[in-house]
């Protein structure tokens, strides 16, 4: 049962860092996101993403994949959280 | 050798050679019509011509060159003769005269003139090649299916079977030009960057298994996880051809995320055969054969990989559409991928056919390294000048023409290149098929040197 | 002599399978392939949607305020449960309950379904606003972000099917790692769609 019950911990964070998400970001409001909802949306974004490989996908047994799998989300979750920092076209002339 | 019906491959790669030749050198006569636009008459030799000769023999002797890989290295994995030889040595003829009597129709100006690049045989000709594709296919096919079969038949077999299905595009050509270059593509792009991959993984696979001793089990692995990745990214990847050809531009999308992937399979290559030769306990003495393997990886990698990359993007692509820059990535794609795998298969198997030791080995290095410089040099002039043409005719807005008067340097150097090309590729075929007596260069002799 | 008993030592280096590092994966060593190319490929056009972003940050804006991220936010708890489900699909199939196994899976799919539905109302929503894969800029990367992870859960739901007709452990394994993988993907472009802005 120990399995189950980790798997049941792991549905019930996964759930309710789901709804800090929507509360974060302010789910149904349509404005923009500040320095500080921007970076918490991508925390959660990865801490979820951890959760589902190590658990779900069973990577915890493996460090190794587990920690480049990881890797990879955050480098792309963390590039496109920055270049939400820019609210103005970089490329467009003023 | 350990199968007569593996000598069905000489009378492929002879002929494969002999068309190789014929391209390099028309591949010369369009580098000299660059500089020297007047030097031949045109109505007798134009140089939309020599372009079609050049591209067509390529495709053709590369063909030829899979074939011939196909009847030596099925026999040895099958572990049984070749079904039918006589069917083999019919398929050849065929093949055969019908590339010969294309590029001689080329001459006298009859070809498909639908503005289809390497397409242009004559109908009857695309016949011929499907009579004869269909016939190598039942051949292989009944040879394997009867004998052992194994990662690497079944790889080469998809791949040929690939090429074969892709090829009866080239049977349809819609009037509406947006939909005949879609089609166009199924059988050059498929072709190119999906199905000759996997002959050509394979090959390498054959060779990394018949050279470096390495278990099978672990090459095997390694051609799937080559094979998965090549059609990953490959199928959807034919969309960096739709970006401007009147496609939807949601391609441009599909297009730059699968292609820009592209270079996984290829760099996938260059681990696994590095790999295999470092973990490989077999001191082969075929010392040739192995340098073009490895030449033709990192080659590979590097032409169809990097430069491929370095204009498939949209936004890149949308200014180096067919400048010099696609001339400079077909280039060394082609050599390091499809003719390396050629010359690496034909100079591990010649040898065994002629049933001697590894002979004229460093006249064959010479040629690798001869034809490598020659190619990677002509690569080079061809990106600077696409470069060029890309900045003044896309981004300043001069006609083309008057661009291409500017880039007369850079031509002029690529016409060099292409001298050191033939130059190579003829001592290439002379070190396989003239015989020596002893190396022209004695090999060290491992058991007297000194102890460290 | 001396030269072979050198080269001998490198033998030693030859793993029983030959899969190397990606034998200790759960199920088939090709799945993760995949499933590494899947997440190349939805990570390389996420880059390429901040990349266009940036180019016209406001027209992205004005076009994502159009839409439902409530609905993006039930989409994401519905995968995760029915990944939740497809786990314990697993765990129970690895102790030989086959039943359970099943019927867990068969959750798992059927969630995937209700997955689907709502996706199909939030793009029957975008199109009637008159927004559609050839709009450019925002909604053209959004269709085919959206739209290609939506292919994998139909692509899923079949591997589901097939696993449950060929109920081994290992391929129990298999069809949920390619299940998960999607699961995690939504989870990458959920937020990057819908929420960052």
């Amino acid at each position: 049962m120990g399995n189950t019950g980790r798997l049941l911990r792991t549905w019930a964070m996964l759930m309710s860092l789901s709804l800090a998400f929507a509360i974060v970001a302010d789910a149904t409001r349509p404005t923009r996101l500040s320095h500080v909802a921007l970076l918490l949306v991508g925390v959660v974004a990865v801490l979820k993403a951890r959760l589902v490989l190590a658990d779900y996908l069973g990577l915890r047994a493996t460090p190794t994949a587990l920690a480049g799998f990881s890797t990879a989300v955050v480098a792309i979750i963390a590039l496109v959280v920055l270049s939400f920092e820019f609210p103005v076209s970089l490329f467009a002339r003023q | 050798m350990r199968y007569e019906s593996q000598n069905i491959a000489k009378i492929y790669w002879y002929g494969a050679l002999l068309i190789f030749a014929v391209q390099v050198v028309f591949g010369l006569i369009g580098g000299t019509i660059y500089v020297l636009p007047n030097l031949f008459p045109t109505d007798l030799l134009p140089f939309n011509v020599v372009r079609m000769i050049h591209t067509n023999a390529l495709v053709v002797w590369l063909l030829l060159g899979f074939f011939g890989a196909a009847y030596f290295l099925i026999p040895e994995e099958a572990e049984r003769e070749i079904h039918s030889p006589f069917l083999a040595y019919v398929q050849f003829a065929i093949f055969f005269f019908g590339a010969l009597a294309a590029v001689a129709g080329y001459l006298f100006h009859i070809y498909a003139d639908q503005a289809r690049s390497y397409l242009e045989q004559p109908l009857w000709v695309k016949l011929g090649i499907i009579v004869a594709a269909l016939i190598f296919l039942f051949n292989i096919s009944m040879t394997v299916l009867q004998g052992r079969k194994t990662a690497i038949t079944n790889v080469l077999l998809l791949g040929l079977w690939g090429v074969a299905i892709f090829f009866l595009f080239s049977l349809y050509n819609p009037a509406n030009l947006s939909v005949d270059k879609m089609f166009w593509w199924y059988v050059v792009h498929l072709w190119v960057e999906g199905v000759w991959e996997l002959v050509m993984a394979s090959i390498l696979a054959f060779i990394m298994l018949k050279m470096t001793g390495v278990d099978r089990e672990v090459i095997e692995k390694w051609l799937y996880v080559i094979v998965a990745t090549t059609l990953f990214t490959g199928v959807l990847g034919t969309g960096h051809h739709y970006y401007w050809i009147g496609a939807p531009g949601y391609w441009q999308w599909i297009g730059s995320v699968f292609s820009a992937l592209e270079v996984v399979p290829f760099f996938g290559m260059v681990v696994f055969t590095f790999a295999m030769v470092w973990k490989g306990r077999r001191d082969h003495p075929n010392k040739a054969a192995l340098l073009w393997s490895l030449g033709c990886s990192v080659l590979a990698f590097f032409g169809a990989g990097v430069w491929g990359f370095l204009h498939t993007l949209s936004s890149v692509n949308f200014y180096t559409h067919g400048t010099q820059v696609t001339a400079a990535h077909g280039h060394l794609a082609f050599y390091g991928a499809y003719v390396c795998v050629n010359l690496a298969i034909m100079s591990y198997a010649f040898p065994l056919l002629k049933n001697r030791a590894p002979y004229n080995q460093v006249l064959n290095m010479l040629s690798f390294w001869l034809i490598t410089s020659g190619v990677v040099f002509m690569t080079v002039t061809l990106t600077f000048a696409g470069v060029l043409q890309t900045h003044l005719e896309r981004v300043n807005g001069i006609p083309y023409m008057d661009v291409q008067d500017q880039l007369g340097f850079f031509y002029l150097l690529r016409l060099g290149a292409g001298a050191v090309t033939v130059v190579g590729v003829l001592l290439f075929i002379y070190s396989i098929l003239v015989p020596r007596e002893q190396e022209a260069i004695a090999p060290t002799s491992l058991t007297t040197a000194p102890a460290e | 002599m001396r030269r072979e008993e050198v080269v001998d030592i490198s033998t030693a280096v030859v793993d029983e399978d030959g899969w190397g590092p990606l034998s200790g994966l759960p199920g088939h060593p090709l799945m993760w392939v995949l499933i590494a190319s899947e997440l190349a490929v939805f990570g390389l056009a996420l880059l390429g949607y901040a990349g266009a972003r940036l180019h016209d940050p406001i027209a992205f804006a004005a076009a994502q305020d159009h839409l439902d991220r409530l609905a993006g936010v039930i989409n994401t708890a519905v995968l995760l449960t029915s990944g939740f489900f497809a786990a314990l699909a697993v765990d129970a199939r690895a102790r030989g309950r086959r039943g359970a196994a099943r019927l867990r899976l068969t959750l798992a799919a059927a969630l995937g379904v209700v997955f689907l539905v709502v996706k199909s109302v939030e793009y029957s929503r975008d199109l009637a606003q008159g927004f559609d894969i050839d709009s450019g800029g925002f909604f053209t990367i959004y269709f085919l972000i959206t739209g290609f992870h939506a292919l994998h859960v139909v692509l899923g739901i079949i591997i589901l099917a097939i696993v449950l007709r060929f109920d081994s452990p290992g391929n129990y394994e298999t069809g949920a790692s390619f299940w998960h993988m999607v699961d995690l993907v939504w989870i990458v472009i959920f937020p990057c769609l819908y929420l960052l802005r």
